[in-house]
């Protein structure tokens, strides 16, 4: 998970989201989002 | 002497002359009595003896005449006879007893009787009749002797002496009755003896007395006696029988009594405490026995459960060793030898046979003690066979709780991977458009690895649970609903039993549900042919609820059934191994207990929960 750009972290927080994969999932990329303050990026969009 | 007109001489010459003429007729009458005849002379000198007189003095008659009565008498007694002669000179007849000295120095007791020789008006001299009294007097000193002994045992002894009458009424009472019973002889006297006796007892002394007279023979008995201040004590009667040698009738009645009331209660000591130390032994849930010489002699109850056998008899005078395992003899005989040297020793562990030849894990521990006045040894023995599987048992589930903390670490690790990878390639599957056949295995697989984590989560953290009061019917008919399509698909019918109480239990109910769903799901790949699966619900006791799933399924073979409860352990292609594992678990959190018994018609679960 910590080798992925930010990029592409971003993109598969969307991706899950869209195809409704598992809350834990989720929630585990939501928490590598905010450990890199990434936090705007998602928040501004979603 | 007496005022007379004849000396003494011509006196003497009438008496001879007298003598000479009259009395020959009667010669032999008075040669032949038994008594002593003779005559005096004024001055004393003896005239006549008689023969008996010559064979009680041992003189002869010539040696007589030479003699005076009071030589013969000795000098302690020549007063008396003197002084008796004296009278009889005057006149009267003399009475007296006197003793004699024989020729070879014995004394003879004689009874004399004088009285005077009268021709005409003078008194020539003295008749003398003496009778031999020596034997009457011997008996009767000792009769005295006797009396005054018993007077002396009667007054003195330390028992109560008494006579009654036939009817059991007092004649004599010995001092000893103040002593001991506070009466006095005026209290008693005329009284009937059956007075005294504690009217529980008195059966017994009529039917004592009864006898006595029947048998005329010694009757011995206790009885409870009513002292003079109200108490009681025991005491031991010795009766015996006074006969009368004439008629051969019982006269009276003799008793010696003893106060036997300490020894009573000694007795009676002795008899609780040894009945204590009996029902101590009998009761105890340690095996006792009781071993003279490695023999058995004594056996407590449950010491024939230990060793399987019925009576005590088959035990007796069995060796001890026969029952102890071969490698532990040495030991055994090395253990008892320091106990009979007076060491005490510990309990110790040993196997030993029982009747069955089967073979038991015991611990033994032996004391010396007493047998009937001899040493012998009491062996102290525990069955340990229930406290080492107990002890198992304890490790076993101490290693599953161990594993279960290590496992649920472990799962906790690996749940966040587990979720990314599965994410990513969840991710990954979407872009492909491609080939996918191996997505779904990698899928299932990571199912099945989540559903393994999920479970050795459960069983690590019963302290999760939320305790609700809860109705067990519904919970059950919950279940039901749920698992009816399956079953339904599989053919089988589900029938439920339920008593008509409703019972409220204090549970997590989806742990319970999930526990239940699993015994169904058990019962439902037990039964491929259909059939049907019966859950029953009533009461256990007042406190407890019984629920049964029988099912009809085709059993757990034996080997199996030992191992359901082991983690990991499984059957079923796709089964984790927890299953039971965890319901066990969930059910025991709820204070309930869990058992399966299966046999080729099929398997029965039961639950047992204590009801709110």
């Amino acid at each position: 998970m910590r080798k992925l750009s930010d990029d592409l972290l971003i993109e598969s927080y969307y991706k899950a989201k869209e195809l409704q994969l598992s809350k834990d999932f989720i929630r585990l990329i939501e928490t590598e989002i905010h450990r890199r303050s990434l936090s705007n990026s998602i928040k501004v969009t979603s | 002497m007496n005022s007379s007109t004849f000396s003494f001489k011509e006196k003497r010459q009438l008496l001879l002359k007298y003598l000479e003429v009259n009395p020959l007729h009667y010669k032999s009458i008075i040669d032949c009595t038994p008594d002593i005849v003779f005559v005096i002379d004024i001055e004393g000198q003896i005239i006549k003896p008689n023969r008996a007189f010559e064979k009680l003095s041992g003189y002869s008659s010539e040696e007589l005449t030479q003699m005076t009565l009071q030589k013969l008498m000795g000098s302690k007694h020549a007063d008396k006879s003197l002084h008796h002669f004296e009278l009889a000179l005057k006149g009267s007849i003399q009475n007296f007893d006197c003793s004699i000295f024989h020729s070879n120095q014995n004394r003879v007791d004689l009874k004399f009787t004088l009285f005077p020789v009268v021709v005409g008006s003078e008194i020539l001299g003295v008749y003398g009749v003496a009778k031999d009294i020596t034997e009457i007097k011997h008996t009767r000193r000792k009769l005295d002797e006797k009396e005054f002994l018993y007077q002396l045992l009667k007054n003195n002894s330390l028992g109560m002496i008494t006579t009654t009458g036939l009817d059991g009424d007092f004649i004599y009472i010995s001092p000893a009755f103040l002593q001991i019973l506070g009466y006095t002889p005026d209290e008693l006297l005329g009284t009937t003896s059956f007075g005294l006796i504690h009217s529980e007892d008195l059966e017994k002394a009529r039917s004592n007395l009864t006898n006595v007279l029947k048998k005329k023979e010694i009757g011995v008995d206790t009885y409870r006696v009513r002292k003079k201040n109200g108490g009681y004590i025991w005491v031991e009667c010795l009766c015996k029988p006074l006969i009368d040698f004439n008629t051969n009738h019982v006269k009276e009645i003799i008793s010696v009594i003893r106060d036997i009331s300490d020894r009573k209660k000694a007795e009676e000591d002795i008899r609780n405490s040894e009945a204590r130390y009996r029902n101590i032994i009998e009761h105890t849930p340690d095996a006792i026995i009781v071993v003279k010489d490695s023999i058995i002699v004594f056996s407590n109850d449950s010491s024939l459960e230990l060793l399987g056998a019925a009576t005590k008899e088959e035990l007796q005078n069995k060796s001890i060793f026969d029952f102890l395992h071969k490698e532990y003899i040495t030991s055994a005989q090395r253990r008892i030898h320091q106990v009979m040297n007076g060491q005490t020793v510990d309990f110790k562990d040993y196997k030993i046979y029982r009747m069955d030849g089967s073979i038991l894990e015991v611990e033994v521990k032996p004391v010396s003690t007493v047998f009937q006045n001899e040493p012998a040894i009491h062996l102290f023995i525990r069955d340990i066979s229930k406290r080492i599987q107990t002890q198992q048992l304890l490790l076993q589930s101490e290693k599953l709780t161990v594993a279960g903390q290590l496992a649920a670490g472990i799962a906790h690790e690996i749940r966040n991977p587990l979720t990314a990878i599965k994410g990513f390639l969840q991710l990954m599957e979407a872009k492909l458009t491609d080939d996918k056949t191996y997505f779904d295995i990698i899928t299932s697989e990571m199912d099945r690895i989540e559903i393994i984590l999920s479970e050795l989560l459960t069983l690590a953290k019963p302290q999760d649970m939320k305790f609700v009061k809860s109705d067990i019917e519904q919970i059950l008919e919950s279940v039901k609903t749920l698992i009816d399509t399956q079953a339904l698909m599989n053919n089988i019918e589900i029938i439920t039993l339920y008593e008509t109480n409703i019972f409220s239990i204090f549970c997590d109910e989806n742990q319970l549900k999930q526990v239940f769903i699993n015994f169904l799901k058990n019962s439902i790949e037990a039964m491929p042919d259909g059939g049907k699966i019966t859950i029953e619900l009533r009461s256990h006791g007042i406190d407890k609820l019984k629920l049964l799933f029988i099912d009809e399924g085709s059993g757990i073979p034996d080997h199996i059934l030992n191992r359901i409860y082991e983690p990991f352990f499984t059957t079923k292609e796709t089964g984790t191994g927890l299953g039971l594992m965890i319901s066990k678990q969930i059910i025991e959190n709820h204070n309930g207990t869990l058992q399966i018994r299966s046999d080729k018609k099929g398997t029965i679960v039961e639950v047992i929960l204590p009801i709110f």
